[in-house]
């Protein structure tokens, strides 16, 4: 079952995403030249705030961006070294749910109503796994007590379950088929922070078990802290900041990184005042020139008004989109402690 | 200022009485923030609109400056609310579609007859809108035309028009982007500075509630289980609620953090709640006498290194949760 055993490298490798929403009056840019890797069994968070483009990416490493308005402009996308954005409908669907699979934020929404929640995982199995019915069952049984619901409530609906117990059948049914990845786009938003507690520890121990590779979307830093190796910090459809966690949470490096750090109030500091960022996120169907970041930016420099920076290697892996890279951030103004 | 004494809102449902806020008293200080924190369905929401009597109590009463709210006439509640205000959560449907920013803040000025010329009432928006940091261009555009940060400054605002003294905030900031959420949590305490506001604020999120709050109430199906100040309650949390809660936030730090409580089940229903605790079914610590009385609310001694009294509705608080 395992999915990593003895591969090296990585699982995903996107290069230069461009995804953009076509509306009549003007072109929303949403994904604006997104490149990163994902290693096997690694755990890479997607950090960033409403609108800067995480869900949008997560959709098109799918091919699940609607269309129209959506459409993948350019880059590439390879999957297990296969090409996703070449890829035939049948092929994708092969992929989908069966290689890689997706938990969606609202777990009200995202399970059929009218179906029972055993039917619904067995139903995933039956697709994609060539089992039979009756097998298909056992392991929708399996899954349930996996993520600590009873068997006995195979035939319930979804009505019939709590919050919380909605988001453990999603994971049964993201999980069903051992994915080799799993996007979850803020799998515990709609949750209180107790059952958030559980259902990020269930994830947790389920992701080693069955070694998937993962992709968790938050606006949480301490979610991103708490679960994941790497960190990306998205702004306005680009990457801005990428590290492991401990080098992004010890030294970020990027303007907006450290001023999303300085806005989040802590059970463990006592400052009167949050060191809030002025101004709020551009309009993606607006993006300024230059660094999309520089209308809000101290830091800002004529260069960053000119022409937008690339991510780019500051040392030990640590990647920063800034034209500052060079200084360090004591100069640059550092995370509040 | 404010003494809620017994306050009891049951709702009728078909299965039985649903007790959303059962019991409960507390006071609130002149200038303080009281933080009422607890997970969704704990009865805060509607602990907040019942002490303001936006919603009828079953029992119980609310003494607001030495008056029981609560037995006041129509004409005696309407002059009072004056006093009384409350910023709603969603900046996206607190907000009446059809009238315009400065409609909306002068609504409540035009309701209370507060100036009888429309230029001094004009005047006193400009100040409002100037107060909580909204351009005065934004004038005329519609709610639909702004962010939620900015919605959520005209909401402010309109609850501001009338002087208030005393402000329920339930989850202010909750619809709300990190960034645009410290720039109103830094509003509301520099409004409160300059303008001596009392609030009440409303909140899930423990480290926003930490953050502006000077005393902590937490609730747990209807009831407070714990009530302190600010720091102490985060230092010394004496009840298992508590410190699963505070155990449960997840930390922006790198690498070592405490072992971390994690409660089993679900809240249970507000529906006919069982006798005994309300947390007894998921409290690692409980005895058979959690599941037979209800512990009330009481001060415990020895505690309060930060100062203040220390309120813990437990049996066994003084025990750790092993």
């Amino acid at each position: 079952m395992k999915n990593s055993e003895g591969k090296k490298g990585n699982i995903l490798d996107v290069r230069d995403l461009v995804i953009h929403y076509e509306l009549e009056e003007s072109t929303v840019r949403a994904v604006e030249g997104m490149s990163f890797t994902l290693g096997y069994g690694e755990t890479l968070a997607f950090v960033g705030e409403t609108g800067a483009g995480k869900t949008t990416t997560a959709l098109g490493l799918m091919r699940l961006v609607p269309s129209p308005p959506g459409r993948m402009v350019g880059g590439e996308i390879f999957f297990e070294g296969r090409d996703i954005m070449k890829a035939s409908g049948e092929e994708l669907r092969a992929i989908r749910g069966e290689k890689i699979s997706f938990i969606s934020q609202d777990p009200m929404t995202s399970l059929n109503p009218v179906m029972s929640v055993g039917s619904q995982i067995a139903e995933m199995v039956v697709l994609h796994s060539g089992l039979s019915m009756r097998e298909s069952r056992a392991r929708a049984e399996e899954m349930l007590s996996l993520v600590g619901i009873r068997k006995e409530r195979m035939g319930d609906y979804p009505h019939q379950f709590s919050g919380g117990m909605r988001q453990r059948v999603l994971i049964a049914i993201a999980l069903a088929c051992s994915p080799a990845l799993l996007i979850a786009d803020e799998p515990t938003s709609a949750l209180d922070v107790t059952i958030q507690a559980q259902v990020l520890n269930l994830m947790k121990g389920l992701k080693e078990r069955f070694d998937t590779s993962m992709i968790m979307i938050t606006h949480d830093l301490g979610i991103a802290a708490e679960t994941c190796d790497r960190v990306a910090i998205i702004y306005a459809g680009r990457i801005v900041e990428m590290a492991d966690t401990e080098s992004l949470f010890t030294e970020a490096l990027h303007p907006y990184a450290i001023g999303l750090f300085n806005s989040i109030p802590r059970i463990d500091d006592d400052r009167d005042l949050l060191d809030a960022l002025p101004g709020l996120m551009p309009d993606p169907a607006r993006l300024p020139q230059g660094c999309p970041f520089h209308p809000r930016c101290a830091h800002a420099s004529q260069e960053c008004e000119n022409s937008a920076p690339g991510l780019e290697d500051v040392g030990n892996g640590h990647l920063l989109a800034c034209w500052l890279r060079g200084k360090r951030n004591s100069e640059v103004g550092s995370v509040a402690q | 200022m404010i003494e809620v004494r017994s306050l009891k809102k049951y709702f009728k449902t078909k299965e039985g009485m649903l007790h959303a806020v059962d019991d409960v008293s507390f006071s609130v200080e002149k200038g303080e923030t009281l933080g009422l924190v607890g997970e969704s369905g704990c009865g805060k929401s509607t602990l907040g609109r019942t002490m303001i009597r936006l919603i009828d109590a079953t029992s119980g009463s609310v003494h607001f400056e030495g008056v029981n709210i609560m037995e006041l006439s129509k004409g005696g509640m309407k002059s009072i609310r004056k006093k009384i205000q409350i910023v709603f959560q969603d900046p996206y449907s607190s907000l009446n579609p059809r009238m315009s920013v400065k409609d909306i803040i002068a609504e409540p000025l035009i309701v209370n007859s507060t100036f009888a010329r429309s230029a001094d009432r004009d005047k006193r928006v400009w100040e409002l809108m100037d107060t909580v940091g909204l351009a005065r261009r934004l004038a005329g555009a519609y709610p639909h035309e702004l962010d939620g940060g900015r919605r959520q400054r005209i909401g402010i605002a309109r609850a501001l028009a009338l002087s208030p003294e005393f402000i329920v905030l339930d989850e202010p900031v909750s619809a709300l982007d990190v960034c645009i959420q410290a720039q109103i949590l830094n509003l509301l305490k520099v409004l409160q500075k300059d303008f001596g506001y009392t609030y009440v604020f409303i909140s899930h999120n423990l480290s926003v509630v930490k953050h502006v709050s000077t005393r902590i109430a937490v609730m747990y199906l209807g009831k407070i289980v714990e009530l302190a100040g600010g720091r102490e309650i985060f230092k010394n949390p004496a009840h298992p609620y508590t410190k699963a809660l505070i155990s449960a936030i997840p930390r922006p730090v790198a690498g070592g953090r405490d072992e971390r409580i994690i409660l089993e089940g679900d809240v249970p229903s507000p529906v006919n709640p069982p006798a005994g605790c309300r947390f007894a079914g998921r409290c690692a610590i409980k005895t058979s006498e959690c599941e037979r009385e209800d512990p009330e609310l009481e001060e415990i001694a020895g505690a309060g290194v930060e100062g203040g009294s220390h309120f813990v509705s437990c049996f066994n608080s003084g025990r750790s949760a092993g």
